[in-house]
């Protein structure tokens, strides 16, 4: 039964535009009850402010975003934002990125545009962290390690992407820090770890997880290393992911899956299938997702939606996998404040803007 | 009339999305330009972008319809067949400069001159004033909020 949203909740709009990411967040409302945005990866800025428009209508926000976020320089993460950094109805307060640099115009004209209009530059690294009231938000990737590298040519585009975890906690976060320590052990905590945590990959591929993996361990109880007892929070475990790559081959392992457990995994694509000759054999499949990506989430159990629809109209015994979702559309992500995320999918084509929703 | 002999492209490698699939992004030179220095971004249009393919254009039409024939439009551009750039040589980051032009140095800068009987198609991305120009423009936003502190 769909639930009214709230001014106090998060929510995470995942635009059908195609191939390519565009994911306009909507913070917490203010104290004026006003809401603020940030914008993860832009490919398509006409449908994102149509989107905007339309959502304001709904509830009432600033226009100017908190952040725009490019999580790496690929066209189709990028064609979109500089839109944004011209206007000054829009423009950021701050612009994230991942320090890889490339050589296309449309990344050129955004390092212009920053530099124009003085628009603060943030190159992030993992570790990094942002509150926004109840929000934190913490870098997982690119590791500094990785980024030390970018001009030897040793890392792709992919790898560089920005990766970040998104927490809604229910109380202040410093109080929930103050919790972690309390004692030698906090089964709460542990419970609670990732409930209300969604994660957006970019487009990291697996040179970039091998560090997350490394940097964000699961620490496990142990009765003979004291101090480990008490940091046992899983800080990949989450409810909502933002799949890498569009789902492609290398968009992320198994095992990273099992670490994080999502409950729905969203994939932002528009299926190209590709052939490849293998001896005689021409094997013929998707890439974006890639039926190993598929594999990988289904093992740990997470519901997937794509925004073109083709995963859940695809036929298991003729009859499609997900019968409420075998359509294209934008997928909406409702995070309440320490709660357990729930989500709609619109019925949009990559090139119309939808109604957004009031409950979800 | 513009005919493909008057168009000058820039051609950059965004991604390469498989093996026998890669993103390219084109921008045309504006008509009215007759010369420039090749890093200089006002005189080129915005990028479109276009999936290529290796494959041949039966099979690429069996499984895409967004994707064009590597080969096919290398010719409809009219470029001679052995200066194609080789599909496994392409990768991501590559810029290149295709049409009838031509490239001088003049002083410390590449400058672009339209040259309508010579046609080709040309790398230069590891050309050092673009490679310079790319981490100058990016490292000039940092010095100027080191100023500002």
């Amino acid at each position: 039964m769909p639930k009214p949203i709230q001014p106090e909740d998060l929510v995470f709009h995942f635009l059908n535009v195609g191939f390519g990411d565009n994911i306009l967040i909507e913070l917490p409302a203010d104290e004026d009850g006003k809401r603020s945005y940030g914008l993860v990866d832009c490919c398509d800025h006409e449908k994102t402010k149509g989107y905007l428009k339309e959502l304001q209508k709904k509830r009432p926000g600033e226009t100017n975003f908190r952040f725009i976020c490019a999580t790496h320089p690929h066209y189709d993460h990028i064609s979109g934002i500089n839109n944004f950094l011209k206007d000054p109805d829009y423009r950021p307060e701050e612009f994230w990125e991942s320090g890889f640099r490339h050589q296309s115009k449309t990344y050129m004209n955004i390092i212009n545009s920053i530099h124009e209009h003085d628009i603060k530059l943030v190159r992030v690294s993992s570790g990094m962290e942002w509150y926004f009231g109840k929000v934190q938000v913490t870098a997982l990737s690119p590791s500094i390690r990785l980024r030390n590298r970018y001009a030897t040519f040793g890392v792709d585009m992919n790898n560089s992407s920005v990766v970040l975890r998104f927490e809604h906690h229910k109380e202040d976060y410093l109080l929930t820090k103050s919790l972690e320590y309390k004692g030698t052990k906090s089964e709460e905590i542990e419970r609670q770890a990732g409930r209300s945590v969604v994660v957006l990959a970019g487009d990291a591929e697996f040179d970039s997880w091998a560090y997350v993996a490394d940097e964000y361990p699961r620490l496990e109880a142990s009765k003979t290393h004291q101090p480990l007892v008490k940091k046992m929070i899983n800080p990949l475990a989450c409810r909502v992911i933002k799949v890498a790559h569009h789902g492609s081959m290398h968009s992320s392992p198994l095992d990273i899956y099992e670490k994080m457990n999502p409950n729905l995994a969203i994939i932002s694509t528009k299926q190209e299938v590709s052939t490849k000759q293998i001896g005689d054999m021409t094997l013929e499949r998707g890439l974006f997702p890639h039926p190993s990506s598929i594999s990988s989430l289904e093992e740990v159990g997470a519901t997937i939606l794509t925004t073109d629809g083709c995963y859940e109209s695809s036929t298991v015994d003729g009859q499609p996998r997900n019968p409420d979702c075998d359509r294209c559309g934008t997928i909406v992500v409702v995070v309440p404040p320490g709660g357990d995320p729930r989500y709609d999918k619109l019925d949009d084509d990559e090139y119309t803007v939808k109604d957004p929703p009031t409950d979800v | 009339m513009k005919t493909n002999r008057d168009i000058v492209r820039r051609i950059t490698v965004d991604e390469r999305l498989d093996a026998n699939l890669i993103r390219i992004l084109i921008s045309e030179l504006f008509d009215d330009v007759e010369s420039g220095e090749i890093v200089d971004d006002t005189i080129w249009w915005d990028e479109e972008s276009k999936l290529v393919s290796d494959l041949r254009s039966e099979d690429i039409e069996r499984a895409s319809k967004s994707v064009v024939d590597w080969s096919t439009l290398l010719r409809e551009w009219g470029i001679p067949e052995r200066i194609w750039p080789r599909w496994d040589d392409l990768a991501e980051g590559q810029v290149y400069l295709e049409g009838a032009y031509t490239l001088r140095k003049i002083e410390d800068s590449i400058m672009l001159q339209r040259a309508p009987k010579i046609r080709h198609i040309v790398r230069v991305d590891l050309v050092p004033q673009v490679k310079d120009h790319r981490d100058r423009m990016y490292n000039r936003i940092f010095m100027r909020r080191a100023r500002l502190a």
